[in-house]
């Protein structure tokens, strides 16, 4: 998780019943503090959190199979800020935020790819 | 400021108790959660919990209409996550949460290592508790109270008082249950692709396409062949 929102750390609440659904994620950077919390659920298929910053925010994360192959699809929309100004900032910021993310996936699929042909390639 | 969850004992009394206390756990936990750094917790008192705060009258209505939406949320996700077919976990729904608020003075004393707030202000709040407000979900406020908060805020309540063994006890009440309702109405629970600001898509490669990257790899030695 640290990886993926580009944080120094990250607190984890439990959600519901010990759940995965009302946890809380805050994500430590530097001085500031972004919280997210799991707003829907369906295990193995689909995410949605919503986070205080740099708006509200609403992130969808769905995995599907694609040709057999696993596809990581990411909805975002955030609340515009009243400001002109300042939603005219935002939406590059999330461009750059959204790609770094996509960057954090494709990083981690390399790892588990390599890591599962270290394992095909070991003797036992 | 007191907190406290009603039709508990009736939910003990009708259901089994190791689920009914980390239920009622995970539902104090979530108050408390929900101020935290903007008042601290006194005292547990079952059901309920006694908070101290600093922050202004104001501050503290809009920091307990937070609590009471948290609140209800959790009560839905944790209905929705629950499997457990038990009288406490299919009866989570019957718990409601309503709020006492005064302003007054108190001291802190100590007896066997535990600190205990004393003081008439105190036994106030606490007899409020008891009262005859037509509603489930209500924050109680009392004179001392209404006085400090801005005209707009102090019309939401009705006048209400209480008779008690400290004499009659005025202030107002204001229903709350439809701070759940109209939060629970706008709550997104997921985006659609085609009404995101933004898609992104990041899809493993190709079988073929990795298959020649590994085979790369290995020509250049970066991953060994045994």
């Amino acid at each position: 998780m640290e990886r993926y929102l580009f944080a120094d750390g990250v607190d984890v609440l439990p959600g519901a019943r010990g759940d995965d659904l009302g946890s809380e994620f805050h994500c430590h950077h530097g001085r500031s503090l972004v919280s997210m919390r799991v707003v829907s659920l369906e295990p193995q298929r689909e995410l949605t959190l919503i986070a205080d910053q740099p708006t509200t925010m609403h992130i969808t994360t769905r995995l599907s199979d694609a040709r057999g192959q696993t596809r990581v699809s990411r909805s975002f929309l955030w609340e515009e800020p009243a400001d002109p100004e300042v939603a005219q900032s935002l939406r590059p910021m999330m461009e750059t935020m959204i790609a770094a993310g996509e960057g954090a996936i494709k990083e981690v699929f390399e790892e588990n790819a390599a890591a599962a042909r270290v394992r095909a390639a070991s003797p036992d | 400021m007191l907190a406290d969850i009603s039709g508990y004992s009736k939910f003990v009394a009708q259901t089994e108790v190791d689920h009914s206390w980390s239920i009622l756990h995970e539902l104090l936990e979530t108050v408390v959660r929900s101020v935290e750094g903007r008042m601290d917790v006194s005292q547990v008192e079952g059901d309920a919990v006694l908070f101290i705060t600093g922050i202004s009258t104001a501050d503290v209505i809009k920091a307990l209409e937070g609590t009471f939406v948290a609140f209800h949320r959790r009560l839905r996700d944790m209905q929705a996550v629950t499997t457990c077919p038990c009288n406490a976990c299919a009866n989570i729904r019957i718990l409601k949460l309503k709020f006492v608020i005064h302003h007054g003075r108190f001291s802190r004393q100590r007896l066997g290592g535990v600190e205990q707030l004393h003081g008439t202000d105190v036994i106030v709040a606490h007899r409020l508790l008891k009262n005859t407000v037509p509603s489930k979900e209500y924050l109680l406020v009392t004179d001392e109270v209404l006085e400090r908060l801005p005209a707009d805020v102090r019309s939401r309540f009705t006048p209400h008082s209480e008779e008690s063994d400290l004499g009659a006890i005025s202030g107002g009440y204001e229903e709350i249950a439809y701070l759940w309702h109209e939060a629970e109405a706008v709550e997104r629970k997921r985006v659609m692709p085609e009404e995101a600001m933004i898609n992104s898509d990041v899809t493993r490669r190709p079988a073929r396409a990795r298959l020649q990257a590994d085979v790369e790899a290995v020509g250049h030695g970066a991953i060994p062949v045994r």
